[in-house]
């Protein structure tokens, strides 16, 4: 079904739709420029055709959804923008695209995740373990029932038609946090690279060798909130320990 | 009515005097046990007093100490000069025995060599 190209709204409409609330329009604004940025190189992918392969193997897909643009012309329309309309039957799979771009980052990934059902379950499995099984999903900013049923029906998921639950509580990782400016994989594998700076440290805690443990906890250095709270308990609950001795010992 | 409260009160002191002395033993008995615990736990292992020792263990062990330390000052004839080993002739005493010597005799008994 193809609905009239002239009626076509903009595509900021569109993301305003989809976006807000929670976030509040309209999307402009100054705070949103980051998210701003990414959303529009994602919509810039799944409107271009996607090149596979190389030499006599290389294939040009279609776009996934169509896009028209117009650059307005005439007398004092030099630089201004340039409108895109957006059918709005591609709403759902916009929506979709959004979501994927949160969770895995690069515009790339969604759009390989629409194309290829086949590649999914390797993005799930990784999901899976990287969110639930290592991280605190909390902690992520991330409601932890949708984020299941988001992996469970990924897999399987008619991208243009079916919605995928929203597992981000109240804002976007496009919208840029941590040092990585929205790209939660890479703010996840330096979390977990942190965690394993002590790995060793926690490891000899968690087998009940204190002295161990305290030894390695005064060579951590880190920013990581999580890893610091456990250092600092470490390190106290030593304190608390040798001075017991050393009072145990005063006494003798 | 008031007579009545009065005499039952009396009673219940009565009552109380002899089983307030028992408990005084038994205190003295299960502090001294405490500390002689935390002694072990520390030639044990390093740190390993520190985190097995509850505070109110703790607190009890430190009532023990400061029982022996009192009673050797105060009684220059006691001839034991070691306190653990008066501490751990103390805890030797069965807790929950009926019937425990007062802590004044715990204490004498203590000083033996």
């Amino acid at each position: 079904m193809r609905s009239d190209a002239k009626k076509w709204p903009e595509h900021t409409t569109i993301l305003e739709r989809l976006l807000c609330p929670p976030l509040l329009a309209p999307l402009s604004q100054k705070q949103y420029g980051a998210l701003r940025i990414a959303l529009n190189t994602l919509v810039e992918a799944l409107a271009s055709p996607t090149v596979k392969g190389r030499g006599p193997l290389k294939t040009i897909l279609p776009p996934l959804m169509d896009m028209k643009r117009d650059r307005p012309s005439g007398p004092g329309a030099t630089g201004s923008r340039e409108h895109w309309y957006i059918n709005p039957n591609d709403e759902v799979l916009i929506w979709n695209a959004i979501i994927l771009q949160g969770l895995f980052g690069a515009p790339k990934t969604a759009v390989m995740l629409i194309r290829e059902p086949s590649e999914r379950q390797a993005y799930v499995d990784w999901a899976m373990q990287l969110f639930l099984d290592r991280q605190s999903v909390a902690g992520l900013g991330l409601l932890r029932q949708e984020l299941i049923i988001l992996l469970d029906r990924l897999p399987q998921c008619d991208m243009a038609n079916e919605k995928l639950p929203n597992p981000f509580a109240d804002a976007l990782p496009q919208m840029g946090f941590g040092p990585h400016k929205g790209n939660l994989l890479k703010t996840l594998a330096t979390q977990t690279a942190a965690l394993s700076v002590g790995d060793s440290m926690m490891a000899h805690y968690l087998n009940g060798d204190l002295e161990l443990a305290y030894r390695q906890a005064c060579d951590v250095q880190t920013d990581n909130a999580l890893l610091m709270k456990y250092r600092d308990l470490i390190i106290n609950e030593y304190q608390e320990a040798k001075e017991f001795d050393d009072l145990l010992d005063f006494l003798r | 009515m008031k007579a009545i409260n009065l005499a039952f009160a009396l009673l219940l002191i009565n009552a109380a005097i002899p089983a307030l002395a028992n408990d005084d033993s038994k205190h003295l008995v299960s502090s001294c046990r405490e500390l002689v615990e935390i002694y072990v736990k520390r030639d044990q292992q390093h740190l390993l007093a520190g985190l097995t020792t509850s505070t109110s263990e703790a607190l009890r062990a430190g009532y023990c100490r400061g029982v022996l330390d009192e009673y050797r000052r105060s009684n220059y004839s006691c001839a034991q000069n070691n306190w653990y080993t008066q501490a751990a002739s103390i805890a030797a005493y069965p807790e929950y025995a009926e019937e425990l010597p007062a802590v004044e005799a715990l204490l004498e008994q203590s000083c033996a060599l």
